[in-house]
């Protein structure tokens, strides 16, 4: 479970998020919507313990900030970075000692969904921004989380990877883990969604969960609350 | 722990196993080790020349070197800066269930590395330049070598990461850093006006004592005066001071909060130290986060000619327009050299060839930093516009001209008329310059087609070094053959025409090799 209670974040006098709360449960799959500069990123940002913020953010019940925490939640940011000197296999490697797990044959099953199986000796900085991003989906869903946050996680791959993300989406959930999505890409997770949070200007102004919407489209929601045009 | 022992591990083989593959990287590892051992003996000459080769000479120097890098490193720690995360460190390591002390650790480790090499080498320098005996080599070694580490890894951890401290701590030991450097300029003004009112002064003020009060800063040169200098009651209080103070300091990093808070300010200076090298990278210089004016530019043309008015619009946006360092620095070499040819008036002979060649050391200097142009080739829209290939190179690079042209009146101006020169060996001075400054640019642009995409970075400064400095000698062969042979004002004459022709060449071979240029990026 992944419960935001209260967070508030400024950037000097510019109020990005305020007093935002909101709960995505076990087992559930949360979108996180709003226009650009609505605030997202900074919510993003400071679940996955990069922004020092006021308010708290739980997972599993453990505050984010605290070391078991760590070791149940996984981030994809938005744009991958990897280590220039370490091969893809190392990059493995190297999380599986940082979450103290051995993984590693779960992490060339990964590897193989997303067409890296042979391409494991490439250094990082050999790696287009596509297959970084596979990379950095391997590295965050082979320690097995219980959280899971993905930022954009669609961009930059291609349709093959796009289908094998979506599956993996569904079987974490049906194993039980809690996931949010952070995008701007409304088809792409029409399928996916159980809880729907909308941002802007830093506050929620709408929340649903799917069994409560009936046979309303994602997008009308979404341009509803927000005032755009369709 | 183990990961982060892997990560070093790991990067340090790859990195030397693609070194070893690269023969430029192995070059360049080659030229750094040649050059700190060149760095080692003039500063050991330098030693001897000032007269500081003996024990209180490295007090003294010490005493400067740990006053310019203590208080600097405390002022960049408070503001969560001078540790250097890579934004890989973002990505993987600030989310991972390490301890965020040890992840502070690991970074500050690549920092404190070479300042232990440098402490290890001074060590061994004590003894051989110094004149330290050989049981003050080793204690010094053991103090800057063993303890001094620790010291400073307790400082950093407490000031960067301690999140117990306040934002009015903070601003105390700001205000106590700049406090401490405010006493040690009084004392070392004291020590001038009422000691020694010579440059001796500088000598003078490291070797007094009650300085070594000072909380940290003194601290720290206590060892080294009750090594070298011998013990007294204030250096030996000193000393057990610093040693106190580097366990106390340890026990507090140990048993300071530290939940991760930094990592905020920690990505912000990540992400602005990335651009920065990435601007390095490609030769461009950075001055941080520029602010721009606002401005608007008429067009008058259209296609390539667009290219030059947005260079102006976008020039109009900064704060100095078209004018920047290498303005300075022609007016100040003009100015320079009008004040020393008044004092002493160089032979006309030889003045006519001082103005050229300073024009190529200048293009020489610059040859690895890019100008506009090596901004434009990264714009896709320089390729789309549709233009011939001439003209886009003419209007894309038409502005660094007039820079030249700008650069040359300032320097050769003033220094022309200091020279006694007269205006149309002034005119053709300009030239020269505008000239030799254009060659650079086309060698740039030359190089960076042919060979940009199979050399790296440092590969290719080194390459446009290399070919602008075989121009260079050229002309300078065919300037001396011409003034052998026919006389002084011929071989200037020859220098020109040299330059002009070249420029032209190459500025044909730029358009040709542009039209059918690939971006690398």
């Amino acid at each position: 479970m992944l419960e935001i209670i209260d967070l508030t974040k400024s950037y000097k006098k510019t109020l990005a998020v305020d007093h935002v709360s909101f709960t995505i449960p076990t087992g559930r799959v949360g979108i996180l919507l709003g226009p650009n500069g609505a605030g997202k990123s900074t919510i993003i940002k400071s679940i996955a313990g990069l922004l020092f913020f006021s308010g708290k953010i739980n997972i599993d019940n453990i505050n984010s900030r605290d070391i078991e925490a760590k070791k149940r939640f996984a981030y994809i940011p938005e744009l991958p970075s990897m280590y220039d000197a370490l091969t893809i296999k190392e990059h493995f490697e190297f999380i599986n000692k940082a979450y103290n797990v051995d993984h590693m044959d779960y992490a060339m099953e990964l590897a193989t969904r997303f067409e890296l199986d042979d391409k494991l000796d490439k250094l990082g900085d050999e790696l287009s921004k596509g297959m970084m991003q596979k990379v950095s989906i391997v590295c965050a869903l082979m320690i097995k989380p219980k959280v899971v946050l993905f930022d954009e996680p669609m961009i930059g791959l291609d349709p093959k990877a796009i289908k094998e993300l979506k599956d993996l989406i569904l079987e974490l959930k049906n194993q039980g883990a809690t996931i949010i999505i952070s995008t701007h890409m409304l088809e792409m997770v029409k399928d996916l969604w159980d809880d729907m949070v909308i941002i802007d200007k830093g506050k929620i102004i709408g929340q649903y969960r799917k069994e409560d919407i009936e046979d309303q489209e994602i997008e009308d929601i979404f341009f509803k609350m927000t005032g755009d045009q369709q | 722990m183990n990961a982060l022992i892997y990560l070093t591990k790991t990067t340090f083989v790859n990195k030397l196993k693609k070194a070893l593959h690269k023969p430029s990287a192995l070059l360049l590892i080659l030229f750094w080790i040649a050059y700190a051992a060149y760095m080692i003996f003039i500063f050991s000459g330098m030693a001897v020349n000032f007269k500081l080769d003996s024990k209180e000479g490295i007090v003294i120097i010490l005493t400067y070197v740990v006053l310019m890098s203590v208080p600097t490193n405390i002022l960049m720690y408070v503001r969560k800066k001078g540790i250097i995360f890579l934004m890989s460190d973002l990505h993987f390591l600030f989310n991972t269930p390490i301890s965020p002390k040890l992840i502070l650790l690991y970074r500050f480790m690549k920092l404190l590395i070479p300042s232990i090499i440098m402490n290890l080498v001074l060590s061994i320098g004590a003894f051989f330049i110094f004149k330290a005996t050989t049981l003050q080599a080793i204690l010094f070694f053991i103090v800057v070598v063993l303890i001094e580490p620790l010291f400073e890894t307790g400082l950093m951890m407490n000031v960067y990461a301690n999140e117990r401290l306040t934002q009015k701590h903070v601003d105390w030991i700001r205000k106590g850093t700049w406090g401490c450097l405010a006493i040690f300029a009084a004392y070392a003004l004291y020590v001038f006006i009422f000691i020694d009112n010579t440059f001796n002064a500088l000598a003078i003020f490291p070797l007094q004592e009650l300085f070594l009060f000072i909380p940290i800063f003194g601290w720290i040169l206590a060892p080294y005066h009750l090594i070298f200098l011998g013990a007294t009651p204030i250096n030996v209080i000193c000393s057990i001071l610093f040693a106190v103070g580097t366990i106390l300091m340890l026990i507090s990093a140990i048993k300071m909060p530290c939940t991760g808070k930094y990592y905020e300010e920690a990505s912000n200076y990540a992400k602005d130290y990335s651009e920065k090298r990435k601007k390095a990278k490609k030769g461009e210089v950075s001055f941080g986060k520029r602010k721009y004016k606002k401005a608007s530019v008429a067009y008058k043309g259209a296609y390539a000619k667009a290219i030059f008015y947005r260079q102006i619009l976008e020039y109009k946006k900064n704060r100095f327009f078209i004018f920047g360092g290498t303005t300075l620095l022609s007016l100040g070499a003009g100015l320079v050299l009008c004040y020393f040819s008044i004092q002493e008036r160089p032979p006309i002979e030889f003045a006519l060839f001082i103005l050229p060649g300073l024009s190529a050391y200048f293009s020489f200097l610059m040859s690895g930093y890019a100008t506009k142009w090596s901004k434009e080739i990264d714009n896709a829209y320089t390729f789309l516009i549709p233009d011939t290939a001439f003209r886009k190179m003419w209007y894309a690079t038409l502005i660094e001209h007039l820079r030249a042209l700008i650069d040359g009146l300032l320097m050769v101006i003033p220094a022309g008329i200091g020279m006694g020169l007269s205006i149309p060996q002034m005119i053709l001075c300009i030239v020269a310059h505008v000239s030799i400054m254009a060659i650079k640019l086309y060698i740039q642009v030359i190089c960076q087609n042919i060979l940009g995409k199979s050399l790296g970075n440092t590969g290719l400064t080194l390459l446009k070094m290399l070919i602008q400095g075989l121009v260079l000698v050229i002309g300078i062969m065919i300037a001396v053959m011409a003034a052998i042979m026919i006389s002084n004002e011929m071989a200037l004459l020859a220098i020109i025409v040299y330059s002009v022709v070249i420029c032209l060449l190459l500025m044909l071979c730029s358009t040709r090799l542009f039209e059918r240029y690939e971006s690398i990026d």
